[in-house]
């Protein structure tokens, strides 16, 4: 898979503080692959994931996306945001607004689309996320599962270039876990361009191009998944491994 | 969400539609305040017999003593007179303002009041009285001394208070807002008299006939100085019609006053209270009540929209996050402390404070006319505003974060994410609370009576003056009250829960309907 760099970072820096949360970041994303990110609580991944698409600024380095550098003053952010999409680990829809609205209001106001067109592309999708039948239900009205499908639609439906996947099945009961595992692989095989933090080790494994292994704010390795499950270079991968797939 | 604005701008034009427009006194029209509720020199009655002149900004009319002579002035100056209905301390800072060109109001020129306000010749002599309870122990006083032990009142802010200090022996109480009070307060045995003028005393005799004045002989009356037992005109300083106005009081004879006296005291709202008192009130004053009720209605409901409105933007203002640029979050930095002065201000200040300043200061400083109406609806969608906003600001800053950072994420703008997804829960959220502020409001417009905004206390305070029947006047109006807010309570009970939406969703069972993901 060699085709161009659509997200590059170099050097990235981040602090909270005098707190290092990441610390000379390298990483280089190529349209249409999928990498995961793995690592314990507290080693910086959702900071990276969300230095990614601003929600936190970062303190020095570079992100360039298609080449041009997204901190620069004059980077269209509201533009590159549509073109990155986010599923976070609280799902955070909009709790004023059907399923249904939710993934038509964000097309009608960011991407100017007319009323019948958003609605047609929401409902293709949701039917896809097998999420059709709870177009005119609320938020609160369905289970963490459901929710979460529902959010990657609203990300789907923006024909994001990225998604951003922030540990999207950790706020799951179990039993709800596969439903949108399997969505996102469904996903994948689209050609999407994703990065996924997660601690589903057999679907990392499965679904990935690479992983990525943090450390206390550093990406300590990265490979294959093939690499990194079975042959890790690095000890602290291999300490981190073991722990996870004893319990598993 | 566009259904909500579209309703609230046709409930702003249809409320535009009912404030009432006041014309802008002309220089053909002479301006007279009084309180219009201190028969016989003045009263407010509901129809223009026997010669009464209309009140400004109302529907209702004002006749007396005061008012024949306003009219005798007025035809003098070859201009047409207007009443405007004024609370006693209004007065003063009405006419030096400009809101009325003359006080007559059978006021006594004291020399306190000669300080800042100018007076004509006196248009009318009074003998003081000691009003008394017709069987109590002082009914039979025939001089000063007699009120050994007596407990004696008189009004507030009048010379008949310092008077007091003329019956040796008698015990001081604390000065009353007025005659009716007053009345109620002998007839009731918490005083045993009140210091007053005879005609004053003639009205309570004929009002209540437990009452009597005393008849005092020119010997064993009050000693007064000439300022104090006549009545003049106030004028502003430097006022260019006064030898006018004394030349045409000059053509007044003594004699001619006792007669339109006479005819006052006749003519002078009945006080009967025979027959079923709800209906006696209600014929009576029916329509009062009903613009009262209307007035207040009309204010609340406005001033709570417009102060909605005002919440609502300065809500979004103050949780603005900072912009990128540095001359922008200086501006905006600046904006939001102007807001925080303006919500503790009108948070921190009583809105009857308010009134007073924004109306009569402003005329004052700035020779700004203002409508009373308007002027009300100004003051009390401001406060409301601040009130709301920093409700909104709790309702948005209630929105978990997420939601924010989502919408974000999906590339929409501030404004956008308020508009579509943050606002209309902060406003769901909020809702209880603004209907506390509109009920509040319901109650509070009632200190606008110090602007003389005729709304239902204002209307209810002149009933009862000139009824007597305070306890029924009151309860009337409480009731009134009482349906306003519990009919709003429910109305926003009913928009609560249609905003809530149904609380089940149907499933929409077609036949794409799939359970497992499944992308093609
Ligand atoms: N807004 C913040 N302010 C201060 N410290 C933060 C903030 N967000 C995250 N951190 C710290 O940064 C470190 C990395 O956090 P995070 O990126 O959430 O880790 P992970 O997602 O890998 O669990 C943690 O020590 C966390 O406490
Ligand atoms: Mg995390």
């Amino acid at each position: 898979m060699q085709t161009e760099s659509i997200i590059e970072i170099k050097n990235l820096q981040k602090k909270f503080g005098d707190h290092e949360v990441l610390r000379d970041i390298n990483l280089d994303v190529h349209r249409g692959e999928v990498v995961s990110i793995i690592g314990r609580s507290g080693s910086g991944k959702s900071t990276l994931l969300r230095s990614i698409n601003l929600l936190e600024t970062p303190t020095s380095g570079e992100i360039d996306f298609n080449g041009s550098n997204i901190l620069a003053r004059d980077f269209d952010l509201q533009h590159y945001r549509a073109k990155v999409g986010m599923v976070f680990q609280s799902f955070n829809l909009f709790n004023n607004l059907t399923v249904l609205d939710n993934i038509v209001v964000p097309q009608q106001t960011v991407l100017k689309r007319d009323t019948a067109t958003a609605k047609q592309h929401a409902t293709e999708i949701l039917e896809q996320m097998g999420m059709a039948p709870f177009v005119n239900a609320k938020p609160a009205q369905l289970s963490g599962g459901q929710k979460q499908r529902v959010a990657i639609a609203r990300a789907v439906a923006m024909d994001p270039d990225v998604l951003l996947f922030d540990e999207p099945t950790s706020a799951l009961d179990p039993e709800m876990v596969d439903d949108v595992l399997a969505a996102m692989s469904a996903l994948a095989h689209t050609g999407l361009t994703m990065i996924i933090v997660t601690h589903e080790m057999a679907f990392a494994r499965d679904i990935s191009d690479r992983v990525v292994f943090m450390d206390q704010g550093v990406i300590a390795e990265d490979g294959s998944p093939e690499q990194i499950f079975n042959h890790p270079q690095e000890a602290r991968t291999q300490e981190f491994l073991k722990r996870y797939l004893n319990r598993a | 969400m566009r259904k909500f604005w579209v309703m609230i701008g046709a409930l702003l034009i249809a409320a535009g539609l009912f404030v009432p427009t006041t014309v802008q006194a002309a220089d053909d029209t002479f301006k007279v305040g009084m309180e219009a509720g201190y028969a016989p020199y003045n009263w407010t009655q509901s129809t223009d017999a026997n010669g009464a002149v209309p009140i400004q900004g109302s529907s209702e009319f004002a006749n007396g003593y005061d008012v024949q002579i306003s009219k005798k002035i007025a035809k003098a100056l070859g201009k047409k007179v207007v009443v405007v209905k004024t609370d006693w301390d209004g007065l003063p800072p009405a006419l030096t303002s400009g809101k009325i060109d003359a006080i007559i109001a059978g006021m006594s020129p004291t020399p306190e009041r000669r300080e800042t306000i100018d007076f004509s010749d006196p248009y009318y002599t009074a003998n003081l009285t000691v009003v008394v309870k017709r069987d109590g122990k002082f009914a039979n006083a025939t001089k000063l001394t007699d009120f050994k032990g007596a407990k004696i009142t008189a009004q507030l802010n009048t010379y008949h208070y310092d008077m007091i200090k003329q019956l040796p022996g008698a015990i001081k109480e604390p000065a009353m807002n007025s005659f009716p009070a007053m009345r109620v307060a002998l007839d009731s045995g918490t005083i045993n008299g009140y210091v007053s003028e005879v005609p004053e005393g003639i009205t309570a005799e004929a009002a209540n006939p437990n009452l009597k004045y005393i008849r005092f002989s020119k010997a064993n009356g009050f000693k007064t100085s000439p300022d104090e037992n006549v009545s003049s005109v106030g004028l502003r300083k430097n006022d260019p019609d006064k030898a006018k106005i004394n030349a045409a009081l000059a053509t007044i004879s003594e004699s001619q006053r006792a007669k339109l006296m006479k005819q006052a005291v006749a003519e002078q709202p009945s006080t009967s209270s025979d027959g079923n008192w709800f209906m006696t009130i209600m014929k009576q004053y029916g329509p009062m009540l009903l613009r009262g009720t209307g007035m207040t209605l009309l204010i609340s409901l406005i001033g709570t929209i417009v102060g909605f409105i005002i919440g609502l933007l300065v809500g979004i203002v103050r949780t603005m996050p900072k912009p990128k640029r540095a001359g922008r979050r200086g501006l905006l930095a600046v904006g939001q402390w102007l807001l925080s002065v303006y919500i503790e201000v009108f948070r921190g200040t009583p809105m009857i404070v308010q009134a007073a300043v924004f109306y009569y200061g402003a005329a004052q400083a700035f020779h700004l006319n203002m409508d009373r109406t308007v002027a009300a609806l100004l003051i009390v969608s401001i406060n409301t505003g601040a009130y709301i906003s920093e409700i909104i600001r709790g309702g948005i800053t209630s929105v978990d974060s997420g939601q924010f950072e989502a919408a974000s994420a999906l590339g929409m703008t501030h404004w956008q994410t308020m508009i579509k997804v943050i606002l209309p829960q902060a406003v769901r959220n909020s809702l209880p609370a603004v209907t506390n502020e509109f009920i509040v409001n319901i109650k509070d417009t009632s200190v606008l009576s110090v602007i003389s905004v005729s709304e239902l206390f204002f209307s209810a305070e002149t009933i009862a003056g000139q009824s007597f029947q305070f306890f029924h006047t009151y309860l009337i109006v409480s009731a009134i009250y009482l349906i306003l807010t519990f009919t709003i309570s429910r109305l926003f009970r009913i928009v609560e829960h249609r905003l809530d939406g149904p609380k089940d969703y149907n499933v929409m069972n077609n036949q794409m309907q799939v359970e497992t993901p499944k992308i093609g």
